[in-house]
């Protein structure tokens, strides 16, 4: 019943890593015909390069890694996309300095929470399975994390092509969409709080400083 | 007399629909808390956060140090063939919810795969067939067929489900043979033995990832929920993505939108 817990926490982990070996992967199984999804393929390609040079620094401490991890996450993921997302239409009623401090705070919040399962990872190879244009700037790239013992797992990368660069803006781990868990947790502390956007901000506030 | 409900059944049945009427949470006025209300999916949040509360107390003081016992004293591939073991005698159940959806070939799969690990794999211990693994549920039927979900319901013990799911769990025991050979032999326990096992491993492989979510997530009860809705409507359509019609969210920030967020979850077909 609990399955999908481990592939979603473990799923992030695993995943972000096991990118590393879309570089050396062959993706003759992708059919990509417009120039937004090559453009996204490779974009991929060169941030699990990145990943890997992540990895192979040899064991820093905890501060160095996430800042290392911060980085990374950055410059691939489309964070402040997310965050607004997470708040859903509370996002709206936030005031600019609200949604200034927000956007602070929850790309710590993510950065925290992911180093710490990225570090995880163990060894497992990833496949690309298709690429689908979806949008003239929007790509779909599903990939299976391929496990010897059991059975894969899929992991669907949702990219946006820009003019100058390429941005992540969701994953989907079996079926699990980072966004969607992110906004029904926050968008419901909001409404339970008696939509009161301080509630959430007041938590991540907390947990910048270590509660 | 066996067929009357007995009066402790009657008092749970009342204590059921009392427990209903004071978990019900009213619809809100505001249009935001009442868009999130709504897609939520959730009138009875009230009572099912008082019961997800509940069987997290169970999970600490019973499950989590069962698992953690489990996965301490029997090794891996003892943990495999339990696994296995269960996994091959939900078999039954899953052929015939194939055949329900219309899946001839993956009907056939599941029937191989069900003879082969019976046999060579030695009643299932073993998973010697070389064939995908396919999950269906009368849930997930009822879905294929268009029920809609129902309201989402935490059960004391067993967890995270919805009126459509519990309609299934219901009906898939009726066709368990299982539960005929459980009862023919007068081993009622045996079902529940088996439905601790499950639990018991499923928990065990789920050990770091719950404590993962336990530390990072605010709201547990939210984040649950919104995992369990998703991997339902995953299991729905067997893996296939969303339909790329409504893939994504819309952005608040962007103000060409038509001024609400739109999560749009695909529906069973």
């Amino acid at each position: 019943m609990s399955q999908y817990i481990s592939h979603f926490v473990g799923g992030f982990g695993t995943t972000l890593l096991a990118v590393v070996m879309l570089a050396g992967a062959g993706t003759t199984a992708a059919r990509a015909d417009a120039a937004a999804a090559e453009t996204a393929l490779a974009f991929v390609r060169v941030l699990t390069v990145e990943a890997l040079g992540l990895l192979g620094e040899n064991d820093p401490d905890d501060a160095e890694f996430e800042e290392q991890f911060r980085t990374f996450i950055m410059k691939g993921f489309d964070v402040p996309f997310v965050g607004r997302v997470a708040m859903g239409t509370y996002w709206r009623r936030a005031t600019p300095e609200q949604q200034a401090e927000y956007q602070v705070l929850f790309s710590d919040y993510i950065v925290q929470t992911y180093a710490e399962r990225f570090r995880l990872f163990s060894g497992e190879t990833l496949e690309i399975t298709e690429v689908i244009e979806w949008d003239e700037d929007e790509t779909i790239i599903r990939t299976e994390i391929v496990r010897p013992n059991d059975p894969n797992i899929s992991v669907d990368w949702h990219v946006r092509t820009g003019p100058e660069s390429s941005l992540i803006l969701d994953i989907i781990i079996e079926g699990l969409r980072l966004t969607r868990t992110l906004n029904e947790e926050f968008s419901n502390i909001i409404r339970v709080g008696g939509g009161d956007i301080e509630v959430l901000l007041q938590l991540l506030r907390d947990r910048a400083s270590g509660g | 007399m066996a067929n009357r409900p007995t009066r402790g059944w009657r008092i749970v049945g009342l204590a059921l629909v009392a427990a209903i009427m004071l978990g019900c949470a009213s619809i809100p006025d505001d249009p935001v808390e009442r868009e999130i209300f709504l897609e939520t999916n959730d009138p009875l949040e009230p009572m099912n956060r008082a019961v997800f509360a509940f069987n997290l107390q169970v999970d600490k003081y019973a499950l989590e140090p069962l698992a953690k016992g489990y996965r301490a004293v029997i090794p891996e591939f003892g943990r495999d063939m339990v696994r296995n073991f269960f996994h091959n005698l939900k078999s039954p159940v899953i052929f015939v919810n194939h055949l329900l959806q219309w899946q001839p070939q993956r009907a056939y799969e599941t029937a191989v795969r069900f003879v082969a690990n019976s046999t060579v794999g030695i009643g299932g211990l073993f998973d010697v067939a070389p064939i995908e693994v396919h999950e269906e549920d009368l849930g997930q039927t009822l879905a294929m067929w268009g029920v809609e979900e129902g309201a989402y319901l935490v059960l004391p013990f067993l967890g995270p489900t919805n009126f459509r799911d519990l309609t299934g769990m219901v009906g898939d025991r009726l066709f368990d043979p299982f539960s005929y050979l459980a009862n023919a032999n007068q081993a009622q326990n045996a079902f529940y033995g088996r439905t601790l096992g499950e639990g018991v491993d499923d928990r065990s492989r789920n050990i770091e990832a719950f404590n993962d979510l336990e530390r990072n997530s605010f709201d547990l009860y939210s984040t649950f929920r919104s995992l369990y809705r998703q991997q339902r409507e995953f299991a729905v359509r067997n893996g296939a993505p969303a339909p790329f019609d409504g893939f994504g969210l819309d952005d608040p920030g962007d103000d060409g939108g038509e001024g609400r967020l739109r999560i749009v979850i695909p529906g069973p077909r």
